[in-house]
């Protein structure tokens, strides 16, 4: 990063991949005042309170995906908080997802999530054993486990799991890159729930007609950058002729609506720097993702 | 005269000791400067470039030691390398104690410097040497330690991926035993849950992985291991405990394995040992342990390297301290002997300060008290002179009647002033210059050293002046003679340097007793000057008076004089030089041209001392008097282009004319105008005997009988010249003073005769007689024995009279006495062909009468003339008639 700004002075980042990069990346942008625009990622630490100035996010965050998924477990399906098992990547993105959920049980009244059935992995490592016989205790009988990892492991974790006799709802947050985990399921991926950040493309929104017009191969992943770079362009506009890094985040907090084509137009103030906070859960059946509402619909096998 | 010379005496004192302070303080300042220069040389060649050296090998030194730190604290060999070259240390090193090997010999000894000069180099060497062994071993710890790195970041991997792997196993196992619950839980049997692999292995693998864990700390902990007996203790007990344990689960987790998991087990294990041995091998030297220690090793090396080249600085420090105490020992010993001449130096000072005060204020005293000594006297002089303007008031009473006798009065008091402005010197009686001489003496003459005599004080220059004044000085001292008759007998003037000074002597009595001399000096030189300058005026008065009264006899008196003076030139015999002399002598006399006759007088003085002529010198300084005089005059004298008649002469040819007389007769009348008339030869001779009268201060009667003759120009030129003496002689030796003449009757002018006449027996003859005494034969015998003459008869006296060089007189005075004069007139006359005849009778008188025969002078007769032409002689009664034979018989 340093040496995208300082020897080929970009003045904006757009689109970063990544949670444990995004840790290194803000700092930077922060000192060298350059904005960070639409990372791939919903790590926390994009989206402090307040805000930090150069720091602006398209997508809804990890919290808000697994704070849907309590949500949906809980009022739609109407689980006990104790039915709810967590595996995650051990390490900053795995815990941005279970803080995320925690809050939401919390919100719900469950002050002990902590307590909760949790199998942790090692970051690039398909070592889900030992996470997996935390949810298969005898003592604990997840009826839903809230998966924050990576598409490999997480598909080790849900055919492991399943051969070994653990049936219960598997949810991905977004970043287990849907159509990796899908194939690396293969035919284990029937059933298994992943969140995501932007609408079916296949979805009747104005900025998805012009998605698919794009003749890009339809998927999450591409949509949410299309919408990053709508989003970055609608600012950009809004900069002026002439923009600079510091035009661009006047611009972005001067409280214009910005329209993405995607729900109803948004305005970012200096306390807020994020479009999105929608999530939009979907679930594999028969090898295609198919987005539902109600979690109460979801069938286990 | 006591006052003035007395403050003179002090302030030559003063002077002198104030010389010798400056003197004294100037040979100060030199010396002080002397030895100052010499220690700052010294300091600045020696002791100073020494400090320097010193301090630079101090710094060189510091610069060393902080390589030193620098190099030990290195962490790198990168950081190592940037500090290898320490050629600039060594550079200043060797320069500063170069330097210091060529100023130590100046301070101390040859042998002590060489000595202190190798130890500061065997230090340096040491210090060098160790430095370079520090460097080295720090070196190798450096490469140890990178070694060391390098295997523990593999290491790391290594253990990174075995505890991934043990993770992974343990997992397994973990799900193993968690299924078998779960087994147990679904009715199983719980025997295989409790004693079965399971557990064991999942027990087994959290050991291993806890055992992998402790083995990466453990590696840390050998990184950190300070020394070899911490390593040593880690190696022994915890590492070996660890690889112990590590070694006994795996076996464990192998043995209760089957399968795949089996052999994924045993090639951790063998993953494992390979960790070990990479770790704790002995025999491997690339073992971190022996690695490790290798460095720890190489750190204790460096540290004892350290500590040896901190002693060897320190050895070179104290050498250094030593070569800088000598430096310091130099300075101050510079110092304090500077010091020490600095107060030498003001001491002397002081001393040369404080004479000076004493001299000063001894010499302040006396001249105080001189000055009081000139007070009194000024105020006895103010009285003296109140005295004399009383006196002097009281003469004016009388100034009418005595006016001349007041003015002769007044002279003399011009003279005594002039004496204010006299030398005045006091001479002792052995002729030394004794106690002060007056101020304007001193500036004259200069000041007398003690002993001197007056005459080499005064005549320094003149020896024979000198010698004179002894001769007289011896006289006075003597004081046999009266004062003032020896006195009269000292020189009494004398030049020294151009101006003439008059000597006065004055006795001096000291209690009744001749004590000193008083030699008064006057420069009169400008007296003199003016005396000249008059006597140079009336001289020319005398010519100008002459050359308007008659200027053919003036003519006539210049022609001669330059013939006789031209025959003087070539005179080699002296008594015809002398007889030149006396012609020239008596002419000039005549003329009023004192000078040349003075010089004249002197030549002759000259000349009575010694064999032959003139010198060329004298003859020339008399041509060089003699033309100077003439030279107003002669423009007027040599112009020819007149001539002059006089009224009697006018008339002649006037009334010639208008008797229309004969044409040659005519012709001849105008031819005599330029014919000599003997009246005006006569005339101009009676002149001179009245002036000679004058001079000699007798009464002279002068009577002329010219005849109205006229002889031939140029005629009578070389006699008439010579009669001068002839007339002089009359009037000196011949007339009577007046007493005398009272005494015998005679009226009391002498008659004086001048004659000039054809006589009846033929020739031309000129008479010049006087009524004297007549000759006196009695001293012409007398003088003629004293030359050696035999004479009998009165002829022969005569004739002995008129040789040169004989004279009846003691004494010869300008005007006549030297014989030669009535020499030089026969010698004239005979020469011209003539005669000489003498009548004489004692008190009635002598006759002198040159005969010419016609031929040789042409007399012609005025027409007016009333020639005499009486008898020969008697004119005198003569009682004896003398003639001359006459060479040529006239016809």
């Amino acid at each position: 990063v340093r040496k995208l700004i300082d020897t080929e002075h970009v003045r904006a980042i757009v689109g970063n991949v990544g949670t444990p990069t995004a840790v290194v990346t803000v700092p930077i942008v922060n000192e060298k005042k350059v904005p960070l625009f639409g990372a791939f990622t919903g790590a926390g630490v994009l989206r402090k309170t307040p805000p930090d100035r150069y720091v602006f996010n398209v997508r809804a965050s990890y919290a808000d995906e697994t704070a849907e998924m309590v949500r949906g477990l809980l009022e739609d399906r109407h689980l006990n908080p104790n039915d709810i098992g967590f595996f995650t990547q051990d390490d900053a993105y795995g815990d941005a997802g279970f803080a995320g959920a925690v809050k939401a049980l919390e919100a719900h009244g469950f002050k002990s999530a902590e307590n909760l059935p949790h199998g942790r992995y090692a970051r690039n490592t398909l070592d889900v054993e030992d996470g997996l016989a935390h949810l298969l205790d005898p003592r604990v009988h997840p009826k839903a486990v809230i998966m924050v990892g990576t598409y490999k492991p997480c598909a080790k974790f849900v055919t492991l799991a399943r051969k070994n006799g653990l049936h219960a709802i598997f949810a991905n947050v977004s970043f287990v890159g849907s159509a990796d985990l899908l194939k690396e399921l293969g035919k284990d991926a029937e059933g298994v729930v992943i969140t995501q950040v932007v609408p079916h493309w296949s979805a009747d929104f104005p900025i998805l007609k012009e998605y698919r017009e794009s003749r890009l191969e339809p998927g999450f992943v591409s949509l949410e950058g299309f919408l990053v770079g709508r989003a970055f362009t609608e600012v950009l506009r809004a900069a002026g002729p002439n923009p600079t890094p510091e035009l661009f985040v006047q611009a972005a907090e001067s409280g214009t609506q910005f329209d993405l084509g995607v729900g109803k137009p948004q305005a970012l103030s200096k306390t807020r720097h994020g479009f999105s906070s929608s999530v939009w859960p979907t679930v594999i059946v028969r090898g295609e993702f198919r987005a539902f509402s109600n979690w109460n619909e979801l069938k286990v096998r | 005269v006591k006052g003035p010379r007395s403050i003179e005496s002090n302030l030559v004192s003063f002077g002198i000791a104030l010389g010798s302070v400056l003197v004294v303080l100037v040979l100060a300042l030199f010396g002080v400067e002397h030895a100052l220069g010499a220690r700052l040389e010294r300091m600045g060649n020696a002791t100073m470039p020494a400090q320097q050296a010193i301090a630079g090998l101090r710094y060189a030194v510091s610069r060393l030691f902080e390589r030193q730190v620098q190099v030990l604290s290195t962490h790198n060999e990168v950081e190592l390398a940037a500090l290898q070259d320490r050629r600039a240390i060594e550079g200043a090193l060797s320069q500063s104690r170069g330097l210091l090997a060529t100023t130590l010999p100046e301070m101390v000894g040859r042998s002590e410097a060489s000595a202190a000069s190798s130890r500061l180099a065997a230090s340096e060497r040491d210090v060098l040497s160790g430095d370079a062994l520090l460097f080295e071993s720090v070196l190798r710890g450096h490469a140890t330690q990178a070694q060391f790195d390098t295997r523990t970041a593999g290491l790391k991997t290594s253990l990174e991926h075995l505890i991934q792997d043990a993770r992974a196993v343990a997992g397994i196992a973990h799900l193993e035993y968690v299924l078998e619950l779960r087994r147990v839980a679904g009715g199983a049997s719980s025997e295989r849950a409790i004693y079965g692999s399971t557990r064991i292995q999942q027990e087994a693998a959290e050991q291993v992985v806890i055992c992998v864990l402790q083995l990466g700390q453990l590696v840390g902990k050998l990184d950190l291991a300070r020394s070899e007996d911490e390593l040593n203790s880690i190696v022994a007990n915890e590492l070996a405990q660890n690889l112990a344990r590590t070694r006994t689960q795996l076996r464990v987790l192998v043995t209760n394995l089957e399968g795949d998991v089996a052999r994924s087990e045993r090639a951790m294990q063998e993953q494992f040992e390979s960790v070990a041995f990479q770790i704790s091998a002995d025999r491997d030297a690339q073992s971190l342990v022996r690695l490790r220690r290798s460095t720890l090793v190489e750190a204790g090396h460096a540290a004892e390297l350290r500590g040896r080249t901190q002693k060897s600085v320190a050895d070179l420090s104290t050498q250094l301290d030593a070569v800088e105490r000598i430096a310091a020992d130099e300075a101050r010993t510079s110092m304090s002997s500077a010091q020490r001449t600095l107060w030498g130096a003001r001491g002397l000072s002081l001393i040369a300060l404080v004479a000076a005060l004493v001299v000063g204020f001894h010499s302040v005293r006396r001249m105080r008290a001189s000055l009081g000594g000139l007070r009194t006297q000024n105020e006895q002089l103010e009285s003296l002179s109140r005295d004399l303007r009383t006196m002097n008031e009281g003469l004016e009473g009388l100034v009418a009647e005595r006016s001349a006798a007041l003015v002769a009065r007044e002279r003399a008091m011009c003279l005594v002033l002039d004496a204010m402005s006299e030398g005045l010197i006091s001479v002792d009686l052995e002729g030394k210059v004794a106690g002060e001489s007056s101020k304007v003496a001193l500036s004259w003459f200069g000041r007398t050293q003690t002993g001197t005599r007056v005459w080499q004080h005064l005549f320094a220059d003149d020896e024979r002046l000198s010698q004179d004044f002894q001769v007289g000085y011896t006289q006075v001292a003597e004081d046999i003679l009266p004062f003032e008759v020896s006195a009269a007998c000292m020189p009494q003037r004398f030049v020294r340097a151009g101006r003439t000074y008059s000597l006065g002597y004055r006795q001096v009595m000291q209690e009744h007793r001749f004590h000193q001399v008083l030699v008064i000096v006057n420069d009169i030189t400008n007296q003199v000057e003016s005396e000249q300058r008059e006597r140079d005026a009336r001289e020319q008065h005398q010519l100008l008076s002459h050359l308007l009264n008659d200027k053919q006899g003036l003519q006539v008196f210049v022609r001669e004089s330059e013939r006789l003076m031209l025959a003087l030139r070539v005179e080699k015999g002296r008594e015809g030089a002398l007889r030149l002399l006396h012609t020239i002598k008596g002419n000039t006399a005549v003329f009023g041209m004192e000078s040349v006759s003075s010089l004249c007088h002197t030549l002759e003085d000259a000349l009575g001392e010694r064999a032959g002529g003139l010198t060329a010198v004298e003859s020339n300084a008399l041509s060089a008097l003699w033309y100077t005089r003439l030279a107003r005059v002669e423009e007027l004298l040599t112009s020819e282009e007149f001539v002059e008649l006089d009224e009697e002469e006018f008339g002649e040819i006037l009334s010639g004319l208008r008797q229309r007389r004969d044409y040659f007769e005519l012709v001849e009348l105008v031819q005599s105008w330029k014919w000599v008339k003997t009246s005006l030869l006569l005339r101009r001779l009676s002149a001179q005997v009245r002036r000679i009268a004058e001079a000699l201060g007798k009464n002279a009667d002068v009577r002329i009988e010219h005849n109205h003759l006229s002889v031939m120009p140029g005629a009578l030129d070389g006699f008439w010249g010579e009669m001068i003496h002839l007339a002089r002689n009359a009037v000196d030796h011949g007339l009577e003073s007046p007493e005398e003449r009272a005494q015998l009757g005679k009226p009391a002018a002498g008659d004086i005769v001048l004659c000039t006449k054809v006589l009846p027996r033929g020739g031309f003859c000129i008479e010049l007689g006087d009524d004297g005494r007549g000759l006196d034969f009695a001293a012409l015998r007398a003088a003629a024995a004293q030359r050696g003459l035999a004479a009998t008869s009165e002829i022969e006296l005569i004739e002995i009279m008129f040789r040169d060089g004989v004279t009846t007189r003691d004494e010869a005075t300008e005007i006549s006495g030297r014989g030669v004069g009535l020499g030089a007139v026969v010698a004239a006359c005979r020469a011209a062909g003539g005669s000489v005849e003498v009548e004489t009778a004692p008190g009635k008188g002598t006759l002198f009468r040159f005969v010419y025969p016609l031929q040789t002078v042409q007399v012609r007769e005025g027409t007016s003339s009333r020639a005499t032409r009486g008898g020969s002689g008697g004119r005198l009664d003569a009682q004896v008639a003398f003639s001359s034979p006459d060479p040529r018989p006239s016809p």
